[in-house]
């Protein structure tokens, strides 16, 4: 059977995903101030934070992509990773700085969770930073005719 | 499994730093809820809650397993493969006992509600028990397919690679 014919499903399903968490987001958006330090870490927080739907989205985008070997998605998608990359990338030292600034003003007893959930979302700014800007890189370097069609041996295993 | 081209099979090692960010947000987010207030295992309705929180996640977690078997298989790592079977067959296990404890957590809370509170309880212990026994049954598949897989495939492999043994 070929699953060509179904791999746009897989696209569509991948945009809507994105669209969705998109849409979800936009509503809180307007309620944050980003000008003061409080408003831009609980912006970066939230967006950081609603990951597995997007990176499902971007599995399916990449996979679909690199199965068609479509050279134009394949750069586009690359592009677009190496820009999300530095910017998250870009946004840690940011949120870096806003979180130190609000750490005087937390409780004594919520301490400990301050500092986990600032944990998480530096663990999420660079590990997403740093795949996206891997991706990117590699996206941009896979070639349609080396994407999927033909299979290449790898040679005897040691 | 057909062997792909080395750039795109760079591509699934950052499947497992996909999957790795999923389950250390996801971890991390559920420590926060459990111990940001006072967690006091001791309470049946303590436990009620975290079962409950944990059942809620089980989706998310699901995700990021399958992102590991999806950059496993395709990169033939098959002692890692084998090693998440046993790691999948110990999780149902562990959740196998959770769900018995919520269960029993479940009843006490029942008993313990008032009438117009029930109807919400009964929904919100259906769900997580749902989820989680459809977790219990995934797991345990997912562990002994995966055990069988590497096990049938080591086999093969050896007698490929084993010497042609003459008798005398």
């Amino acid at each position: 059977m070929n699953p060509r014919p179904l791999l746009p499903l897989a696209v569509v399903s991948g945009l809507f995903l994105l669209l969705y968490r998109v849409l979800d987001l936009s509503v809180a958006w307007p309620d944050l101030d980003v000008a003061t330090p409080a408003g831009r870490a609980r912006l970066i927080a939230l967006t950081v934070s609603r990951i597995p739907a997007p990176l499902l989205a971007d599995f399916l985008l990449i996979g679909t992509t690199v199965s068609l070997g479509h050279p134009g998605g394949l750069r586009l998608l690359g592009k677009a990773h190496l820009a999300g990359g530095l910017i998250l990338l870009a946004l840690t030292p940011v949120f870096l700085i806003d979180s130190g600034s609000l750490a005087p003003a937390v409780v004594a007893g919520e301490v400990s969770v301050f500092r986990m959930l600032v944990v998480r979302v530096l663990v999420l700014l660079l590990g997403l930073g740093i795949g996206g800007i891997l991706t990117g890189r590699l996206l941009l370097s896979v070639t349609p005719q080396t994407a999927s069609h033909k299979p290449v041996d790898p040679g005897p295993k040691s | 499994m057909e062997p792909f081209d080395p750039k795109v099979r760079k591509l699934f090692w950052l499947a497992y730093l996909a999957a790795g960010l999923m389950l250390v947000d996801q971890v991390i987010e559920i420590a926060v809820a459990l111990l940001g207030s006072n967690p006091t295992p001791g309470l049946a309705s303590w436990r009620y809650g975290a079962f409950g929180l944990i059942a809620g996640r089980l989706g998310f977690l699901i995700v990021a397993d399958a992102f590991l078997f999806a950059a496993a298989t395709s990169l033939d790592h098959r002692i890692f493969l084998r090693i998440l079977g046993f790691v999948h067959l110990a999780m149902a296990v562990v959740l196998f006992g959770a769900l018995l404890l919520f269960g029993l957590d479940a009843i006490e809370m029942h008993g313990r509600a008032r009438s117009a509170m029930s109807g919400l309880l009964n929904l919100a212990t259906l769900r997580a028990g749902g989820v989680s026994a459809i977790a219990i049954a995934l797991f345990t598949w997912a562990g002994i397919a995966t055990i069988r897989m590497t096990r049938k495939h080591r086999r093969r492999g050896e007698s490929r690679g084993s010497a042609p043994v003459i008798s005398r």
